[in-house]
């Protein structure tokens, strides 16, 4: 009885081997893969965030509207008129007298030496005033 | 190697199988390659959406940016009552959407428990803070739509100038309506694709068309001003029981506006509840015979021409002349007057003596050059031009009766127009109201200069009529209640009997004042108009004079305009040449 020779599996071809190039195409493909899916994922992230603040920055900018109204409805002169009367502030003109005016071009002139200023503002001093000097 | 004792089953998997995906590859097939337009659109509908993106209109701002009229966000308060009903929640709902928006509970708990609705406006343009208080309290059945809606922040001030606009928001009155084209927003439009979970798939907008916000306008009117002058005009309607009172103040040397209000007057917020008597802008739209005021204008011609001087004498018939089969008569008897005393007395009979001597011609022309009978040009919409009729069309008496401001109309705008040539050395500028128009970037898109409309007198006839008009405030003129302390003020009163059923009334009346000041070096020209005034005080010199006065005065201080050097006696006295009678 002849004795069946054993196959030697070390011998035997264990089929296609992958080529080293063609691991690294494979292996290329697979992080670029990787990577389209990261910028994907990132550019999504992106977009939410910039729809957040499009939503943020309209938001804001109704509220800004909105604060502008009021100040305007604050500052209208109905308003401030009424807020004297209920505090019982009756505000008049100041009497012509009780007015000094003084030459804007002669009081710069001045002003560039800060010493001169008390005297200048003695010079306007009226007869009786209070020799407040508008600034 | 398959058994044989599988293989008709074998067979009969891989024939199934092939049957399935035969099948399923001949739909792809069909889906891809065949005539499936419908589904084609149906998908395209899914996933491309077209959507409207609305700007905002442009403002309306006073010369120093106060803001007239904006738009703002609001909130349409939408609830679906099938909702709130099924959950039974109707009683909690309309309890705390009527106590924050404060509406009627009672009214809104009926309109949610109608049976069968799901749509139902809770309230519309809702501030949007009140809408987050809504919204904070997570309502079942509530939703909330944002809309872009008009406000206007001073509500009364300016109303007629400002205008509004309707609910299609189209300018209806005023600048809304001048300038409604400029004003108008232009929406945008967005037609993107939108992924299996409704977003927007990113860069993939098949249209992208931004929007435009409208422009803003500046006008040349000041809110400070505005308010000194609907001030005085209120206390006027008030204290003289008028049916109407109107003014407006001219910057002299531009023309520019810098108030124009008309009473009665309506809330721009509130514009529906507003009849058209009280939306009518007076100043530009009402024409009245502007009796006396008129006077001003005529007697400059004689003057300019040179057909009298200010010291020739008249005799004014001690109150009563009949010209051409017809009486004239004066409101109070004179003897001799000169002519300065005649503009000074306001009398009829002097002045129609004078005007006989210029002529029909000469009048006429001079009339139209201080722009009597056409529309100042103001861009306001609903200007009346007033009527003055041609020399040929006058009758034997006419040209007395125009003399006096009778048998023509004008505008307030009018009359102040003609007495700023006088306080302009003679030129004609023509009245503004728009400073400038600028794009939401602030770019200056158009700009507004004083125009000049021409002359209507020399500078010399200016000059004199500016202080023969002085006079009238002066003690022994009609109008020493127009006299503002610091200041010498220069004008002319009117006293118009209104035309009722074709006949003079002898009971209605329009009495005005049209001045400038200070007379030396001319700042503002202020014309005042009450109709009906009365009934005990109605002319001119009584009722408007004061008001012109209540104007002035603030009006004075706010535009730090320096006081005459001299007491106004004094000054006066100085430009009359020596020897003169007046």
């Amino acid at each position: 009885m002849s004795r069946k020779a054993r196959k030697n599996r070390m011998n035997e071809d264990r089929g296609l081997a992958l080529p080293a190039p063609l691991t690294a195409l494979l292996a290329v493909v697979a992080l670029a893969g990787v990577f389209v899916v990261w910028l994907s994922s990132r550019c999504e992230n992106l977009d939410q965030a910039i729809r957040e603040m499009q939503v943020k920055y309209e938001h804001l900018e109704q509220m800004a509207r909105q604060e502008e109204y009021k100040l305007t409805l604050m500052q209208s002169p109905q308003n401030l008129q009424a807020l004297l009367d209920r505090h019982g502030l009756p505000m008049v003109w100041p009497d012509e007298r009780n007015i000094i005016r003084v030459d804007t071009h002669l009081y710069r002139q001045f002003a560039r030496r800060p010493d001169d200023i008390p005297d200048l503002e003695l010079a306007f001093r009226p007869e009786g005033g209070t020799g407040d000097v508008p600034r | 190697m398959i058994h044989e004792r599988y293989f008709g089953r074998g067979f009969l998997v891989v024939s199934a199988s092939l049957v399935v995906w035969g099948a399923l590859g001949a739909k792809l097939f069909s889906l891809h390659l065949g005539d499936n337009e419908d589904l084609r659109e149906r998908a395209r509908r899914m996933h491309q959406v077209q959507r409207e993106v609305k700007a905002p209109r442009g403002r309306i701002t006073d010369r120093t940016g106060t803001i007239l009229a904006m738009d703002l966000v609001t909130q349409d308060v939408i609830a679906d009552p099938m909702v709130i009903q099924d959950r039974g929640q109707v009683p909690f709902v309309s309890f705390h959407a009527a106590r924050l928006l404060d509406l009627d509970r009672a009214a809104l708990d009926s309109r949610l428990s109608r049976p069968g609705r799901r749509f139902e406006y809770v309230s519309r343009h809702v501030p949007r803070d009140r809408a987050e208080m809504v919204r904070d309290l997570d309502l079942v059945g509530l939703r909330f739509e944002p809309q872009l809606t008009r406000h206007y922040p001073l509500g009364h001030l300016a109303s007629h100038v400002v205008g509004f606009t309707n609910l299609e928001g189209v300018g209806s009155l005023g600048v809304e309506q001048a300038l409604d084209p400029r004003l108008r927003p232009v929406s945008g439009l967005v037609h993107l694709i939108r992924d299996g979970r409704g977003r927007e798939v990113p860069g993939q907008r098949l249209v992208n068309l931004p929007e435009r916000s409208g422009a803003s306008v500046e006008l040349t009117l000041d809110a400070t001003i505005q308010h000194m002058v609907e001030q005085a005009l209120d206390r006027g309607m008030e204290d003289f029981n008028a049916r109407g009172a109107w003014a407006v103040v001219l910057s002299v040397r531009t023309g520019e506006v810098l108030a124009m209000a008309s009473r009665p007057g309506f809330d721009l917020n509130r514009f529906r509840a507003s009849s058209p008597e009280e939306r009518m802008n007076r100043v530009i739209g009402y024409t009245y015979e502007p009796g006396s005021t008129f006077k001003a204008a005529t007697l400059a011609l004689a003057l300019d021409h040179g057909v009298v001087r200010p010291d020739d004498v008249f005799f004014c018939e001690h109150g009563r002349w009949f010209y051409g089969g017809r009486s004239l008569r004066d409101y109070s008897p004179h003897g001799d007057l000169t002519v300065a005393d005649i503009i000074q007395k306001s009398s009829n009979i002097g002045t129609a003596k004078v005007l006989l001597r210029l002529g029909p011609e000469r009048l006429y022309q001079g009339l139209l050059g201080f722009g009597v009978a056409r529309p100042t040009g103001i861009r306001l919409p609903a200007e009346e031009s007033g009527v003055l009729a041609p020399p040929a069309g006058w009758s034997g008496i006419s040209l007395t009766r125009i003399a006096i401001g009778h048998e023509t109309t004008v505008t307030a705008l009018q009359i102040a127009t003609m007495m700023n040539a006088i306080a302009n050395d003679g030129l004609v500028v023509r009245p503004q109201i728009l400073r400038r128009v600028v794009d939401d970037a602030g770019r200056e898109l158009e700009r507004f200069e004083p125009e000049l409309a021409g002359r209507a007198i020399r500078p010399d006839t200016a000059a004199l009529m500016r202080h023969l008009l002085a006079r009238v405030t002066e003690p022994g003129g009609t109008a020493t209640r127009a006299r503002v302390p610091g200041y010498r003020v220069a004008g002319k009163t009117g006293t118009a009997q209104k035309v009722i059923d074709g006949r003079y009334s002898d009971r209605l009346n329009i009495a005005s004042f049209v001045g400038f000041l200070p007379v030396d070096r001319p700042e503002v020209t202020i014309a005042v108009v009450l109709d009906e005034p009365g009934p005990v005080h109605r002319t001119g010199g009584r009722v408007a004079a004061p008001l012109f006065a209540q104007i002035a005065e603030p009006l004075m201080r706010y535009l730090d305009v320096v006081p005459d050097p001299e007491p106004a006696t004094a000054s006066a006295r100085a430009v009359r040449p020596p020897g003169a009678g007046w």
